[in-house]
């Protein structure tokens, strides 16, 4: 083909190659909200804020490209903002129609006020953005993409999608994080409007509106919110398809509108990962079905070793819990000593030590259903305080408002001497209470070693200016090298890079264990950990509690195991009915009546 | 202002917005999905009622008549691909929000494709041009009969849902599918029945809009499509009686502030309700609040 044909062909379809970047730009802006878990239909609105701001700056006041553009980014980032402040109480399809109602919102303004030259469109707009351009801001915006996976905020956000309730009690604020995800988000489709304002060279609201919405949507689903490849492989597929369909002899709106819609309907049915798990499925077999959401770590494996785990220095004590997943078991420890802290002693604690959480008529109604009904509890450091009571008894509840979830109706809860009555569960966690779950709650996308990191999340600074310039950085090195000794240390490190979904149950609850330690709790409340364990690993349980209340950790434990209470703790409270019936050390706590009533109902003694 | 008037036209576009919010909240009240494919389906039963009424010759009655089973037929189509198949993932809501917009794609681009991009008008004569005065109100008969025909649409949907065996088994299954199949019922029938009436009733929307404005396109829909969003989420998500309510609160507004301040912000009014009530009762003014989390 000579030069000359080159250049035609390249007049011909400069165009389009312009549209698959500004097309790839708006695909990353929706996902960043989609790797949050979050819906905004208003990102075509966003890119009409840019549009229009960076146009009218041109136009009017003759300012260059790249000032106008900026400020277009600006524009979008805080209408972003102010947006989500409004509409990120909300979730699910409730953040959908919120944001497509500012869609339409933004549509309507701009068709009624004079500035924007209504329907007819703003005219002519200097041309100005050129294709290097273009792909220069992509290439730049990729990088970063690509640098965001693995930093902290990167990690919060796909816990925040995969389980919020779960990221929120290791400490990560849901609505800072997706505010700043939205800010961040609003302002790569305003920049990617300003490009496109000074490509077209004319700006209407109809650029803008609900089809241009879904069709941002359309890029990132069909190309896969697994990754950030995924969005801009859709959005060329996407942008390229109508130029071949254009020779088909059709009416062109309707093929094309047949044409993405039959693409989306496969993709969703047969392909939920998109595009780009084709790829991932064939060089690590996971399964394309596992969930619309995260990517499924085979990726993060590969890119562990980049980091070659330090030989463990210390590993637990106990005895070696072995993984069923691995067939590992840690070395055993060389004399049997508590090295996880730096007090070896037997405990000794004070019964007048200030007790680190402090409740007092603490209840909690649902309706006129009184599930807590005046509580007190004192926990205090180095002890293992048990919590114990029939089915029902609001033990679960009591552990949901203790760690924020849910807010109590009535009484007082102090943390380490402060009022925290009704604080939300990130501060909770932050300020040191960390809990598990009864029915474990992992980040099922999420590689194992992925799930202690986000654990760290609180008591890391932010990593992502460091994975922007290219490095770990040195404290997410170190985090790394933690979260492995915390895996060494309940024999999970040989499957850190595995999808935390893929665990075996027992694997799960001690991933979930080591989580919550990365978390760094003084107060740590364990939801019934020995659940669907047979005796000798829950005996490892009660171990691996006693070694960290060693340490000067509080442990609250809720459990059924009734052996391993008595066993482990030092004292036990009962409830029954919402509210405490005893108190004491397990040994009175055994021959307490009215617990074994509560337990085995009225006394059969006179029968 | 005529007073009477603005009321009656409020009434009368309020019904219809009403009429087709109720598909979209019947949807998600029992399946708990969104349906984005609602707008496509009303687009449709306008144009099943065109056909009707020009091609076949049918008197207007049973035009809305093969609307009310096309669409509703519709429905089960929607269902059986879009739905079905996604119930039992993890990601079920937002995977069943993107397979029914691709469903309505490839509705309207199905319409476009054989009717393509003009507009439509009903034969004249279709329905007797009378006008009648009521009340200093000057009101078209048709539209007297599309807010009757809508009233009743909806008062039949009341009594299906809280007096009838099968409302019985649909609350159930609204309220806990696996209770509900546990106790012997049918979930994937009640879904399916779910699926006609709600379509059904969309459809029957569009054609009574067709009628209403005589004009039948492809994009009848977009117009509506939103609208329907905010009303359900001001009526409270899932909620029937909220729905139409929500529907009529609309068409009110929306004409009275035409008459107030003019037309220019007519289609902003739906969405400033929306935000108003997202702030102030993000549950809607029917919504059940929920007692428990998790």
């Amino acid at each position: 083909m000579s030069i000359e044909a080159l250049g035609r062909l390249w007049a011909t379809y400069e165009s389009v190659v312009q549209f698959v970047g500004l097309n790839a730009i708006l695909g990353l802006s929706i996902y960043i909200t989609l790797a949050a878990g979050q819906l905004s239909l208003g990102q075509a609105a966003l890119m009409g804020i840019g549009a229009y701001t960076g146009a009218l700056l041109t136009v009017t006041w003759g300012w260059p490209l790249p000032l106008s553009v900026l400020a277009g980014i600006l524009t979008a980032g805080l209408a972003a903002g102010a947006l989500g402040v409004v509409v990120l109480r909300l979730r699910g399809v409730f953040l959908a129609i919120a944001t497509l109602g500012f869609g339409a919102m933004f549509g309507i303004l701009v068709l009624n006020i004079p500035l924007t030259g209504g329907a007819e469109g703003l005219r002519p707009i200097p041309s100005e953005t050129t294709t290097w351009q273009i792909y220069l801001v992509l290439a730049l915006l990729a990088y970063g993409f690509w640098r965001f996976d693995g930093s902290t905020f990167g990690r919060s956000l796909f816990a925040l999608r995969d389980d919020e309730a779960a990221a929120s009690t290791l400490g990560i604020d849901p609505f800072r994080t997706n505010l700043i995800a939205f800010v961040a988000s609003g302002m790569v489709a305003g920049l990617a409007g300003g490009l496109s304002a000074h490509l077209t060279r004319i700006i209407t609201p109809r650029d803008f509106g609900f089809e241009s919405a879904l069709e941002i949507l359309v890029f990132a689903i069909v190309g896969g919110t697994t990754g950030f490849a995924g969005p801009i492989l859709g959005a060329a597929l996407m942008t390229v398809l109508p130029e071949v369909l254009r020779f088909l002899p059709l009416e062109p709106g309707a093929v094309n509108l047949f044409v993405s819609g039959a693409i989306l309907l496969l993709v969703i049915l047969f392909l939920p990962g998109g595009l780009i798990s084709l790829r991932r499925q064939g060089r690590a077999g996971s399964d394309p079905r596992a969930s619309l959401g995260r990517r499924a770590g085979p990726d993060r494996a590969a890119t562990l070793h980049e980091d070659p785990p330090t030989p463990l220095p210390t590993p637990l004590p106990t005895q070696p819990m072995t993984s069923p997943t691995t067939g590992r078991t840690p070395p055993p420890s060389p004399a049997g000593q508590p090295s996880l802290g730096p007090d070896p002693r037997r405990r000794s604690i004070p019964a007048n030590a200030m007790p680190l959480l402090e409740v007092r008529g603490l209840a909690r109604h649902f309706g006129g259903v009184r599930a807590v009904d005046g509580v007190d509890l004192d926990v205090r450091p180095g002890e293992i305080v048990g919590l114990i009571g029939p089915n029902g008894a609001g033990k679960t509840t009591v552990v949901n408002v203790l760690s924020g979830l849910v807010p109590p109706s009535g009484g007082s809860v102090r943390f380490g001497g402060i009022d925290v009555t009704g604080w939300p569960a990130h501060r909770m966690a932050r300020l040191g209470l960390i809990r598990t779950y009864q029915n474990i709650r992992l980040f099922a996308h999420l590689s194992v070693l992925d799930n202690v990191l986000v654990g760290m999340t609180s008591r890391l600074p932010p990593t992502l200016g460091w994975s922007l310039l290219g490095r770990a950085g040195p404290h997410e090195a170190a985090a790394r090298r933690r979260a492995l000794e915390l895996l060494a240390d309940v024999g999970l490190e040989g499957v850190a890079g595995r999808p935390a979904a893929a665990l075996a149950y027992g694997d799960r609850r001690r991933l979930e264990i080591a989580r919550a330690l990365a978390a760094e709790p003084r107060l740590l409340i364990l939801d019934e950990p020995a659940a669907g364990m047979a005796g000798p690993e829950a005996g490892r349980v009660g171990t691996l509690l006693r070694t960290l209340a060693d340490r000067g950790i509080a442990v609250l434990l809720i459990e059924h195991n009734v052996r391993l209470v008595m066993q482990t703790c030092d004292r036990v409270t009962v409830v029954n009915f919402g509210a405490r019936i005893a108190e004491g050390v397990p040994a009175d706590i055994a021959r307490d009546p009215s617990v074994i009533e509560a337990y085995l109902g009225p006394t059969s003694v006179d029968r | 202002m005529n007073i009477p008037q603005q009321l009656f036209n409020g009434l009368f576009v309020g019904s219809i917005y009403a009429l087709f919010a109720l598909g979209y909240t019947l949807v998600f009240g029992v399946l708990d999905v969104l349906n984005l494919a609602h707008a496509a389906v009303f687009t449709l039963g306008a144009f099943f009622g065109l056909v009707a009424v020009t091609t076949l010759g049918l008197p207007v009655w049973a035009g809305v008549l093969v609307a009310f089973v096309g669409g509703g037929c519709v429905g089960i189509l929607l269902d059986r691909v879009a739905f079905a198949p996604l119930r039992r993932r993890p990601d079920t809501h937002f995977a069943g929000l993107i397979s029914s917009l691709a469903m309505a794609s490839l509705f309207i681009a199905f319409v476009q494709e054989v009717f393509g991009p003009q507009d439509y008008v009903f034969p004249p004569g279709t329905f007797p041009d009378v006008a009648l005065e009521i009340a200093g109100a000057r009101i078209q008969l048709i539209q007297l009969v599309i807010v009757a025909v809508s009233v009743g649409l909806m008062g039949w949907l009341s009594w299906l849902v809280q007096r009838t065996r099968f409302g019985r088994s649909l609350r159930a299954v609204a309220e806990n599918p696996r209770a509900a199949a546990l106790l012997g019922i049918d979930v994937e029938r009640v879904n399916a029945q779910t699926f006609f009436l709600s379509s059904a009733l969309g459809a029957v929307a569009g054609v009574l809009l067709g009628l209403a404005f005589n004009s039948v396109a492809f994009d009848l829909g977009a117009s509506i499509e939103l609208k329907g969003l905010a009303v359900i989420v001001v009526g409270g998500m899932g909620s029937l009686v909220g729905a139409m309510v929500g529907g009529l609160i609309l068409g009110l507004t929306e004409v009275f502030a035409v008459a107030g301040i003019g037309s220019t912000w007519r289609d902003a009014i739906a969405f400033g309700l929306l935000f108003i009530i997202l702030i102030v009762r993000p549950r809607g003014l029917f919504g059940r609040p929920r007692l428990r989390r998790d």
